[in-house]
C-alpha cells in the first residue's frame, strides 16, 4: 500500500531532489517568549533530503524551533534561509478538536492548500487507509481518541505529497504500532524523494530509520548535535533480566555483583507484590549476559525473564547530551545504581 | 481565498459564537419595533447604533472562532498571514451584511414604517448600517485574543471604547483644549448615527463625508489589522 501511495503522489506533485535547493538555515536564531528566553542562538542547517531529529525534555525548545521554521514564530535575533521549492507543512502537537467530521476537515484542508479536488479525493483515501483511519473518518473530531486525532493531524499535513519542507511535532505520539511503522516507512520514502524533514520526536523507531542529523535542546540552546554515524554507532545491543532475590538481600549495594563486567543498572522493583523475596531489574550488555545469568543462579537467586531491549538508542543518554550508546538509569525507582562509564566525548558540541 | 473564507464561515457557524451576538442584536430590534407605526429616521438611526455594538461583538466572535494551532495550520495550508486575516474580515463582514439586510428589509416588509421610505433614505439606511457595521468590524479587531489573550481584558476594553465613540460629540465639548484632539481620534460613530436621525434630503452632502469619513476610519483600522498581522508572531 505504501508503494501505491508512493505511486500516487509521484504523478503529481514535485518529488525528485534539486542541486538548487540548498535546504533551509538557521543562524544564531534567538527567541524570546514573554520573559522567558525560548530558543538562545541555534544553528541548525537541514538540506533537501535530508532528516533533522529534535530532542530534549519538555520546554527544551523543540515545538517553538518547529514553530520557527514554519514561519509561525518571527526569531528575534538571527536569521532563517529558506532556499527549498515546495511549501510547508506541519502537524502540531495536539490538533484542535474542531467541529467537523475527519473527512470534512481534510478536505477542507486540501482545499484550502489548492490540491485539485480529484487529487485530494485520492490522496485522503489513500492515506487513510495506510493510516488505518477507517471508520473514524466519518467520525466528529470531538469524538475521536488522541491516537486516531493524532492520524487525522498527520494526514493533513501529508496532503501536499513528496517535496518541501515537513515539519512533524512529535508524530508517533500516541500512534498504534502498525500507524507508526507506517508513517516512518512513509517518511523514508519522501525524504529520498527530497523531502526536507525537521521533527520533534522521542521514539527511538524514527531516529533509527530515517534521522541524518540528531539536534539535542536543553532550556533553549542546542547541547549536541549527533550525526547519522554517531547514531548508527550505537552500541550493542542491551539485555533486561529479572531475577528474585530473598527479601532484604540489597544486591544494590554488593559491590561484587554490581561491578561485575557487563552489569549497566541494577534496580529494585518495588512494583511486585512479592512479600518473601525482592524483584530486581537488570541491564546488561548483551555479551555478558550469560555470566550474569549465572551470577544470579550461583549466589541463590532466580530468573524470571530475559529479554533484549528492541532498541539500541538511549533516549535517557541522548537527552543528556551523552552518546546515544551510552546506558544510564534515572532515578525514580528506588535503589538504582548507575554504572554506566561516560562516552560523551564523539558527537558535535554546540557551537 | 474562496475555499478558506467558506471553511473560516462554516467552523463559525458550527461553533454557535456568533448566537451570543445575533441574539442580543434580534431581540433588541424587535424591541424597537414592538409599536407601529415607527418614524423612518429615528427607527433607522437605533438600530444603526445597536448594529455598531453587534458588529463589534460578533467581530471578536469570529477573529476568536479559530483555536490558535488551528490559525497555525490555516497559515500555512493557504500559504500567507494576510490570507488568513482577509478571509477572517470577509468572513465577519458576510455576518455583519446579513445582519444589515434584515436590519433594512424587516421593518418595510413588516409594514413598520408610517410610509414606504423614499430613494435617499433607503441609500441613507444601507449606507449607514454598513459603515457603522465596517467600523465596528475595525474596533473589534483589536481585541481579538492576538493583541489581548484574555477576553476578561478585552470585552471590557471593547464596550469602554464603543461607549466612548457613542459620547464622543458631548465629551468633545467639556474636553480641555489641550485634550480635545481625543475627541477627534474616537471612531466617528456619533456622527454617523446623528447625521442619520437628522436625515434631511437636503443635507445629503453632510451624511456622505460623515459616512466617508467613517468608512475612512474604518478600513485604516483594519488596513493596520491586516499589516500588524504579517510582522507579529501568531497567536501561540
Amino acid at each position: 500500500m505504501i508503494w501505491s501511495i508512493l505511486g500516487f503522489f509521484k504523478k503529481s506533485d514535485q518529488a525528485s531532489p534539486d542541486l538548487s535547493d540548498r535546504g533551509i538555515l538557521l543562524q544564531q536564531v534567538s527567541k524570546r517568549l514573554g520573559h522567558a528566553q525560548v530558543l538562545n542562538q541555534i544553528n541548525l542547517e537541514v538540506k533537501p533530503g535530508e532528516c533533522a531529529v529534535l530532542v530534549g525534555r519538555n520546554g527544551s525548545g523543540k515545538s517553538t524551533l518547529l514553530r520557527m521554521l514554519a514561519g509561525i514564530l518571527l526569531p528575534d535575533t538571527g536569521s532563517i534561509h529558506r532556499i527549498l521549492k515546495g511549501s510547508e507543512r506541519y502537524a502540531v502537537d495536539g490538533l484542535p478538536r474542531l467541529p467537523f467530521t475527519s473527512g470534512e476537515y481534510l478536505w477542507e484542508m486540501g482545499r484550502i492548500r489548492g490540491i485539485r479536488p480529484e487529487v485530494l479525493r485520492g490522496r485522503i483515501r489513500e492515506l487513510s487507509e495506510l493510516l488505518y483511519l477507517d471508520t473514524a473518518i466519518d467520525q466528529k473530531l470531538p469524538l475521536l481518541s488522541k491516537g486516531t486525532l493524532q492520524k487525522v493531524n498527520l494526514i493533513q499535513a501529508l496532503l501536499p505529497g513528496p517535496g518541501g519542507l515537513l515539519l512533524l511535532d512529535e508524530p508517533l505520539s500516541g500512534l498504534d504500532i502498525p500507524a507508526q511503522e507506517a508513517v516512518v516507512s512513509l517518511l523514508g520514502q519522501w525524504k529520498d524523494e527530497g523531502t526536507c524533514i525537521v521533527t520533534a520526536c522521542h521514539e527511538t523507531l524514527l531516529i533509527e530509520r530515517l534521522a541524518d542529523q540528531v539536534i539535542v535542546l536543553k532550556k533553549g540552546s542546542v547541547l549536541r548535535y549527533w550525526s547519522r554515524e554517531d547514531i548508527l554507532q550505537a552500541g550493542e545491543p542491551v539485555v533486561c533480566i529479572q531475577s528474585l532475590a530473598g527479601a532484604g538481600e540489597d544486591l544494590a549495594n554488593d559491590l561484587s555483583i554490581v561491578q561485575q563486567q557487563g552489569v549497566m543498572s541494577l534496580v529494585h522493583n518495588t512494583s511486585s507484590g512479592i512479600s518473601n523475596a525482592w524483584l530486581w531489574d537488570w541491564k546488561v550488555v548483551q555479551q555478558s549476559t550469560d555470566d550474569v545469568l549465572r551470577m544470579i543462579l550461583a549466589s541463590g537467586g532466580s530468573v524470571v525473564s530475559v529479554q533484549q531491549e528492541e532498541s539500541q538508542l538511549h533516549m535517557e543518554s541522548l537527552l543528556e547530551g551523552q552518546h546515544p550508546a551510552v546506558h544510564t538509569s534515572r532515578g525514580g525507582v528506588t535503589e538504582s545504581v548507575n554504572l554506566s562509564s561516560s562516552m560523551d566525548d564523539a558527537g558535535g558540541e554546540a557551537q | 481565498m474562496i475555499h478558506l473564507t467558506r471553511y473560516l464561515l462554516r467552523h463559525h457557524i458550527r461553533s454557535q459564537k456568533y448566537f451570543a451576538p445575533v441574539i442580543f442584536y434580534i431581540i433588541s430590534m424587535l424591541l424597537i419595533y414592538s409599536y407601529k407605526p415607527n418614524p423612518i429616521a429615528d427607527s433607522y438611526s437605533v438600530t444603526a447604533m445597536l448594529l455598531f455594538l453587534a458588529a463589534a461583538w460578533l467581530g471578536v466572535m469570529v477573529m476568536n472562532t479559530e483555536p490558535a494551532k488551528q490559525v497555525q495550520l490555516l497559515v500555512l495550508h493557504a500559504g500567507s498571514r494576510r490570507k488568513v486575516v482577509t478571509s477572517q474580515l470577509i468572513c465577519a463582514w458576510i455576518m455583519q451584511f446579513m445582519l444589515t439586510a434584515i436590519t433594512v428589509l424587516y421593518p418595510v416588509f413588516a409594514g413598520m414604517f408610517e410610509r414606504q421610505p423614499t430613494g435617499e433614505e433607503w441609500m441613507m439606511t444601507w449606507l449607514g448600517h454598513l459603515g457603522l457595521s465596517l467600523l465596528g468590524l475595525g474596533i473589534s479587531v483589536f481585541f481579538q485574543k492576538s493583541y489581548i489573550p484574555l477576553l476578561s481584558g478585552s470585552m471590557p476594553a471593547l464596550i469602554i471604547v464603543l461607549l466612548l465613540s457613542f459620547i464622543q460629540g458631548s465629551l468633545s465639548e467639556r474636553l480641555p483644549e489641550s485634550l480635545e484632539w481625543i475627541g477627534r481620534i474616537l471612531p466617528p460613530a456619533f456622527y454617523l448615527v446623528r447625521e442619520m436621525m437628522l436625515f434631511d434630503e437636503s443635507k445629503m452632502n453632510s451624511f456622505v463625508s460623515v459616512m466617508l469619513w467613517t468608512v475612512i476610519y474604518a478600513l485604516g483600522l483594519l488596513i493596520i489589522h491586516v499589516w500588524l498581522s504579517g510582522r507579529r508572531d501568531l497567536r501561540g
